[in-house]
């Protein structure tokens, strides 16, 4: 073999080909070859978010703009110190009590954030958008057929009441009856079982495409890596 | 006087000496005693013989001289001089003779042949029963040597109505005692004590549950004993075992009692609450007169209703009242006791008096033979005499006596009280034989030392049997439940696992499959699927915003997919991020992922190189922080939040992003991930500030992520302006821009494995159907359908 060929990028993809094939191990169940390769990309992925983090976090945004812009250490300081607090307690199980209050304060404004955004970014949109689909003029906007608009609307309207009707369990008590549901619900949540199995049979399809196209991309890799050694030329 | 006998030393000490001088242990008690000296114990049951030697017998009062010496004389049968009557009738154990009654006993009899002349009379006489005459009997031996003031005790009893006075305060009449149960507590406790320790054959001297005979009625009526009843009493050896009852540190010890000493022998051997009544004895106070002959310590204890209901006793007999003088002439200590007594036991008091089995069960007391012992050491001497005698007549009470109470010994009764009486009985009644003690306060009890130690008789505990007894029905059980808990213990042996199960090899023979069909399309490499004809709206809205941005206009793309689908995601990237290189838009790099970053850099420097394309108008920002909220702070002011590009480069003050404020300021916003919560994470923190601006926002997602993400673009208005999801979007895409990339060269492959997959499906389906239809249930899951 010429040494010549050793190139980084071929080096890279025989590793990357002998990875596959452990992984595709799996085909065989869970074994040590695919253990191992799953516990090799953690540690590497982890190792790799350290040193992202080192250089896109700690130098970029805290050591740089500091030493750049000595103006701006009011603003930045305090947040160095708060951070080098809440490392320090974290580091130690005895001093995890006083990083508390600043994991607290973390956790806090996290979770308004995350659910302002939800109730004004899903919600709110979601609900105005069901009550919608009957609109003819947005269909007019969208030059889209005021007949399949229509039909959208009343199938989304449909899936929408029976799959909720699928998931209503409330029952009332009756004397020497079972607990069930009244058969109008039981009615409209068998439609909305329909949906769901739609659904998932989507969500299936979405995620065996995305599967396939990433087996067809290291398919692709491993022939073009192994190819000129295989084939024929 | 004589001399004293130290307690504690047992040597002789002068007269008036309070302190031994051997020893230096007090004689004289703290506490002054009207009973001086008591304090023996009057156990019918412990044998403790008498003293007979020298210095013992001087000091022995005569009266008790004088029983010493009876009881040498041999006891003769009683029933061998009664009379014919008496001996068809029932034994009266307890009559005996009067005639050497004193006078107080005779008036005392007279009064209660007339119980209906008087008031008084009904609370001391018993008109349908004779026990009174028992009683009176029993007090006939010392009575005998009563002094004179102890003899007018009869006569003022009938004159008066004492317990009108303090058993009933509320000065109703008490009711006629006539029945054995009005007896006292205390008085009813010794004498069902004594009735169980004394022995069945010895001489009765009371019988309360038996009825006298008309002639004995008769001749107590008449003050007269009879020739057989003056013979039946002669021999009298209830004094004998009185004195043998009595251990011999009482002999000793006990000083002359109001009942064995006449007060004419001395004052100073009456009790100081004794002395003021010398002159006509504390027992011949009449009390029921009125209340200015009550003297102050009876007020005081008839105004104490508590005292008063102690003492109450409704049925309470008459024979006991004259007997003990009236209680209220009780002394105070007596009177405590009786009181402490109806209180109930205390916790560390010693038991004095005799417990009853309820009174047991409330007391500490956790030798069983402690129990049965009755416990006399806190009776004064003349009260000891009463139960002692009676305990020697052995008569059988007809009616259990209870609701005695434990009263509280004197701390000097209870200096002086023997170990025998405090601790588990050493010496029982056989030990007699052991040797007699010389000295030291057990001086005269035999056998209460045992010989030799107690640990020379100890042995093993027997050993019992511990088997159970089970019958077969159990042992039946036992074995079933054996055999269950057996099975359920019992280690199931793991099944071998065949090299390659039936799944295993489907499974491989998919894969087989579908690699094989991939890569058949790959090495073909003859692009025969045709793209998408009519590419879908979402796509067309995205080439259609991409045509329409200026040139060198600011692009932000977010590169949010982890590495393992970056093989989806950088096909379905790559036609869009060519089409904005072919706009010459400015991209600007960023990701919330670590990874983020580097995917991007590999896109860029190394996918897109590979389709000849290349990239040089775009900057790497880097990884964004804290998620959703670095995506607000994004959103709110991108400088601050990445001031510099992955080179160090403040990328933020050069063209193009100098007039970049705010996320709205870029021309448009491209997020590329596979994760449909981070798709709207953007959505949700970074669009709405996009609609100062109009500024559009798409999506390359991952097929997977398409179902979630597409709500946000079917709204309207719309949240997203346009998506490609997938490989199908990206060939879209490409059909759209008419360009030629990763994905046309992937879309054959990709077919191939669609059709697999859905040949596979169809397959499995048919499979399916056809062995559902010639399978036949099985009984039990039919009945169990039905």
């Amino acid at each position: 073999m010429n040494l010549s060929a050793l190139s980084p990028d071929f080096i890279g993809g025989f590793v990357g080909f002998i990875l596959t094939v452990l992984v595709l191990s799996y085909l065989f169940g869970d074994n040590a070859m695919f253990r191992f390769t799953s516990h090799l990309f953690i540690g590497v992925a982890a190792g790799f978010v350290a040193v992202v983090v080192f250089y896109n976090v700690i130098l970029n945004q805290l050591v740089f703009p500091t030493i750049q812009n000595p103006g701006s250490t009011n603003a930045i300081l305090p947040a160095f110190f708060l951070g080098l607090w809440l490392f320090i307690t974290k580091v130690s199980p005895r001093l995890s009590r006083f990083g508390n209050p600043l994991m607290g304060y973390l956790v806090g404004a996290a979770a308004a954030t995350a659910i302002g955004g939800a109730v004004f970014g899903t919600v709110f949109p979601q609900v105005g958008a069901s009550g919608g689909l009957f609109d003819t003029q947005a269909a007019g906007q969208e030059n889209q057929n005021l007949i399949y608009w229509l039909v959208r609307g009343v199938l989304i309207l449909i899936g929408t009441i029976t799959t909720l009707a699928f998931f209503h369990f409330g029952t009332r008590p009756r004397p020497d009856q079972l607990a069930r549901p009244p058969a109008w619900i039981e009615g409209l949540g068998k439609a909305g079982q329909i949906f769901i199995m739609i659904t998932f049979g989507v969500l299936f399809a979405g995620v065996y495409s995305a599967a396939l196209t990433a087996l067809i991309e290291r398919l692709n890799t491993l022939f073009i890596l192994l190819g000129p050694y295989l084939l024929p030329q | 006087m004589a001399d004293i006998r130290c307690p504690m030393c047992g040597k002789n000490n002068p007269a008036g000496t309070e302190v031994c001088k051997y020893c230096q242990a007090r004689i004289k008690p703290l506490v002054v005693n009207p009973l001086d000296g008591d304090g023996g114990s009057g156990q019918p049951g412990k044998s403790s013989q008498p003293n007979n030697t020298p210095d013992h017998e001087s000091s022995l009062p005569d009266w008790l001289r004088d029983l010493r010496q009876r009881d040498d004389e041999p006891a003769p049968d009683p029933t061998e001089k009664m009379p014919e009557w008496m001996q068809d009738e029932p034994q009266v154990p307890g009559f005996s003779s009067d005639g050497d009654a004193p006078d107080w006993l005779s008036r005392i009899r007279k009064q209660e042949d007339a119980p209906e002349e008087s008031e008084a009379e009904s609370d001391f006489s018993a008109p349908e029963k004779d026990d009174s005459q028992d009683f009176l009997a029993a007090e006939e031996k010392p009575g005998q040597d009563l002094p004179d003031w102890l003899s007018q005790l009869g006569s003022s009893e009938p004159e008066s109505k004492p317990e009108a006075a303090w058993d009933q305060p509320d000065e109703e009449p008490a009711p006629a005692p006539a029945e054995e149960g009005d007896q006292p507590d205390w008085l009813q406790r010794i004498r069902s004590r004594q009735k169980e320790e004394t022995p069945p054959d010895a001489f009765l001297f009371s019988s309360e549950d038996e009825e006298p005979s008309a002639q004995a009625a008769e001749a107590t009526e008449a003050g007269e004993t009879p020739d057989w009843l003056s013979s039946f009493q002669t021999p009298e050896p209830a004094p004998a075992e009185k004195a043998d009852s009595l251990p011999d540190w009482l002999n000793q010890q006990a000083g002359p009692s109001p009942f064995s000493e006449p007060v004419n022998e001395g004052e100073e051997e009456v009790p100081d609450w004794l002395s003021p009544k010398a002159e006509s004895g504390p027992f011949s106070q009449p009390v029921s007169e009125s209340e200015e002959g009550v003297p102050d310590w009876l007020s005081k204890f008839g105004g104490q209703e508590a005292g008063a209901a102690a003492f109450a006793a409704p049925e309470e007999t008459d024979e006991t009242k004259p007997a003990f003088g009236e209680e209220e002439n009780l002394p105070d200590w007596l009177t405590r006791l009786d009181s402490s007594a109806t209180e109930g036991p205390r916790s560390g008091s010693v038991p004095a008096l005799i417990l009853d089995e309820e009174d047991l069960s409330e007391t500490p007391e956790p030798d069983k033979s402690s129990i049965e012992t009755p416990d006399l050491s806190s009776v004064p001497d003349w009260l000891s005499q009463v139960p002692a005698d009676e305990a020697a007549s052995g008569a059988a009470a007809g009616d259990s006596e209870a609701g005695l109470a434990p009263a509280e010994l004197p701390s000097w009764l209870e200096a002086m009280r023997p170990v025998e009486s405090a601790a588990p009985l050493v010496g029982s009644p056989e030990d007699t034989s052991g040797p007699a003690e010389k000295a030291g306060p057990l001086a005269g009890l035999r056998g209460v030392l045992p010989a030799e130690p107690e640990f020379v008789n100890l042995r093993k505990p027997q050993v019992y049997s511990i088997k159970l007894q089970v019958s077969e029905a159990q042992q039946a059980h036992i074995a079933l439940l054996d055999s269950l808990l057996e099975t359920e213990a019992a280690a199931k042996p793991v099944q071998g696992k065949p090299a390659l199960m039936s799944q295993q090899l489907l499974r491989l023979g998919i894969a087989v499959v579908l690699i094989l069909a991939v890569l058949t399309a790959l090495f073909l490499n003859q692009q025969q699927l045709p793209l998408p004809a009519n590419p879908p709206p979402e796509v067309q809205n995205v080439s259609t915003l991409i045509n329409s941005l200026a040139e060198n206009a600011p692009v932000l793309v977010a590169f949010d997919y982890e590495p393992g689908l970056s093989g989806e995601l950088d096909a379905t990237s790559s036609a869009v991020i060519q089409h904005l290189t072919a706009r010459n838009a400015y991209l600007t790099l960023v990701s919330t992922s670590p990874n983020g970053p580097l995917l991007a850099e590999r896109l860029i420097t190394h996918i897109l190189p590979q389709q000849g394309l290349t990239v040089t108008n775009y900057t790497n920002l880097g990884f964004i922080s804290g998620g959703p909220t670095g995506l607000l702070a994004l959103a709110e002011n991108p400088k601050k939040v990445l001031p510099y590009s992955l080179n160090g480069v403040m990328v933020w003050e050069g063209l193009p992003l100098s007039g970049v404020q705010s996320v709205a300021d870029f021309a448009m916003v491209m997020v590329i991930t596979e994760n449909p919560e981070t798709a709207r994470a953007w959505i949700e923190q970074v669009q709405p500030f996009l609609q100062e601006k109009n500024t559009p926002m798409v999506m390359v997602v991952s097929a997977q992520a398409e179902p979630m993400v597409r709500p946000y673009y079917e709204t309207s208005p719309r949240q997203i302006s346009g998506m490609v999801a997938g490989l199908p979007g990206a060939a879209a895409y490409e059909k759209v821009t008419g360009r030629t990339g990763i994905t046309r060269h992937y879309w054959d492959a990709y077919g191939a494995g669609i059709l697999v997959a859905v040949v596979i499906i169809l397959a499995g389906s048919l499979i399916n159907f056809v062995l559902a239809g010639f399978a036949h249930p099985k009984p039990a899951e039919a009945e169990g359908t039905l």
